[in-house]
């Protein structure tokens, strides 16, 4: 329970905390709000020579709109995102997502950044950056470089960051005309992490029918995943119970699904599909 | 009343059941106190005051202690030990009704209501009382719904840490209504009954096996739930 040796470094700038851990981009670590990354350096599962501090750098926690996007800081904890009354009303996904997570104390300390760079399997973040096509913006030595939420999760707890890079910000489209969101999570009793979490982000037409749907689930499987089977029945449906159980009945195609002590991979698909079904409705009953 | 602590008492079991005696024995040991206060008496001071006509423990005390002018064969001192066997063994009792409801697409199980009416006979102080209540209630909640220590084939304990091994949160519980009924424990000076583990042993089979929680694991045929 106690982390091995490491350095302690505090830039000040965003620059600065490139250039430290270009110094050594593999034996370094960003640290943000350290909820995934100390516990794992207490039971040794990470330990890095150097802990490169970015959560005090003030100017990289923010929210703010910018002509059709919204732009979130990656140092921006989960309880700022979860008490914006502008995402509130622009962007509900967002603070849905972020009281599902953990408690208060978590809530206070940790960054959608840190969240989405963990990539954690049962992590909530995840599954709402893939239902709102969120794009990462990642700084390195050689520059920035944006990469789609879609390609962004790679594998169990693997994301496309290379070594030396920073996620800097998270750009999301604006949802526009009518539109619906919702995030259904079974939280685990002792941890709170997600044992299945769906975050479904719809478009409607002006007759209620579905424009498009993008539906971002975690928990399930190694990493968060976009269901495309149950996106494409949505899209053009009308919405009806039909069409979204049948939408939901693709939850969790060609997953291979985790299973632990809490939910077999069979239950967990099962609640998957419940939950799916259960988020399109609330986004459809939510749409504005 | 002291319990639990073997560098102060000489014999000790824990805290369980029948401490209800422990209270009792407070009470039966002032009889053979009463002799003991009542030998020196002729050695007693006079009241210092004018017109006084009895004595503080204290200055009772005092004077059995300093032993200046006891009679022959008395001891000094003002301590009794007693032990003594009840009547009868003390049984507190109650009723608890959990009202639930069971989501039958994930076997999820969320109360309603929770009401619970127990009787530990004479009330000593009843924010003690409702605490055990409470705290009974909440452990048996945790026993049936969520805890359990699991080792792999390896022997190797996967619920190690409360990440994994969950006991309940406030936000777990439901709001308790609670009420009692005071019947007097004949075999017991105080009257008083031990409350610790019914309640324990009331929730246990109201919410595990074979009921409740076979949902959570048979929800994928449902049709198999109670
Ligand atoms: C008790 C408890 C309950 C929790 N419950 C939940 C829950 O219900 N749902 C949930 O989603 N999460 C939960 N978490 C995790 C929590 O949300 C973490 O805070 C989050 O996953 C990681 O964010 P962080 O800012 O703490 O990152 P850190 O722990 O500081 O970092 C995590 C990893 O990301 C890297 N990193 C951090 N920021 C950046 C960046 N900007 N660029 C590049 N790499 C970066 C670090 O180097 C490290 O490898 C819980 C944690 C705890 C302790």
């Amino acid at each position: 329970m106690i982390a091995a040796q490491f350095d302690y470094k505090v830039p000040n700038s965003l620059e600065e905390a490139v250039s430290l851990i270009a110094a050594d981009p593999d034996g370094s670590k960003i640290l943000a709000g350290g909820h995934s990354l100390i516990p794992a350096m207490k039971l040794r599962l990470a330990q890095p020579q150097v802990l490169v501090d970015i959560a005090r750098i003030k100017s990289l926690a923010y929210i703010r709109e910018q002509g059709d996007e919204i732009l979130i800081g990656a140092t921006t904890t989960h309880y700022q995102l979860e008490s914006s009354a502008l995402l509130r009303q622009i962007c509900p996904l967002l603070p849905l997502c972020a009281a599902s997570i953990g408690d208060v104390q978590v809530r206070n300390k940790g960054t959608i950044g840190g969240s989405l760079a963990h990539s954690d399997p049962a992590g909530d973040w995840p599954a709402a950056a893939l239902a709102l096509k969120a794009e990462l913006v990642l700084i390195g030595q050689g520059g920035e470089r944006v990469v789609k939420a879609d390609d962004f999760f790679v594998d169990f707890l693997t994301t496309d960051l290379q070594p030396g890079e920073i996620l800097r910000e998270i750009r999301i489209k604006k949802p526009t005309g009518k539109f619906g969101h919702a995030y259904e999570k079974v939280p685990h009793p002792a941890s709170g992490f997600a044992v299945v979490g769906v975050a479904v982000n719809l478009s409607l037409k002006a007759d209620g029918s579905c424009e498009s749907a993008s539906i971002g689930v975690t928990g399930v499987g190694v990493k968060a995943y976009r269901p495309n089977g149950a996106e494409s029945a949505l899209s053009g449906s009308s919405l009806n119970d039909a069409a979204v159980i049948e939408a939901a009945s693709h939850a969790c195609d060609g997953v291979d699904l985790n299973n632990d002590l809490f939910a077999s991979g069979e239950y967990r698909c099962h609640l998957a599909k419940v939950h799916t079904r259960r988020a399109i409705a609330k986004a459809k009953a939510s749409a504005k | 009343m002291l319990q639990g602590d073997a560098t102060r008492l000489s014999f000790e079991g824990g805290t369980y059941s029948l401490q209800a005696a422990s209270a009792a024995a407070a009470t039966g040991s002032s009889d053979p106190v009463v002799p003991v206060a009542e030998a020196p008496a002729a050695a007693l001071p006079e009241p210092q005051t004018e017109g006084r006509t009895s004595l503080t423990i204290q200055e009772i005390a005092l004077a059995a202690h300093i032993a200046k002018d006891l009679p022959p064969d008395t001891e000094p001192g003002l301590s009794a030990t007693y032990f003594f066997e009840p009547k009868n063994f003390t049984f507190p009792f109650g009723t608890h009704i959990a009202v639930v409801e069971v989501d039958r697409e994930t076997g999820d199980i969320k109360f309603l209501r929770y009401v619970a009416v127990d009787d530990c006979g004479k009330v000593i102080n009843p924010m003690l009382v409702d605490g055990q209540i409470h705290g009974g209630i909440v452990q048996s909640i945790g026993q049936a719904m969520y805890e359990e220590v699991v080792y792999d084939e390896q022997g190797q304990l996967i619920t190690g840490t409360l990440m994994d091994y969950a006991v309940p949160r406030a936000h777990h519980v439901p709001h308790f209504e609670l009420d009692r009924t005071e019947t007097p424990s004949p075999g017991i000076r105080w009257a008083s009954r031990v409350l610790v583990r019914q309640v324990r042993l009331v929730l246990h089979p109201l919410l595990s096996e074979p009921s409740l929680m076979r949902c959570r694991h048979s929800v994928l045929s449902i049709s198999t739930c109670p």
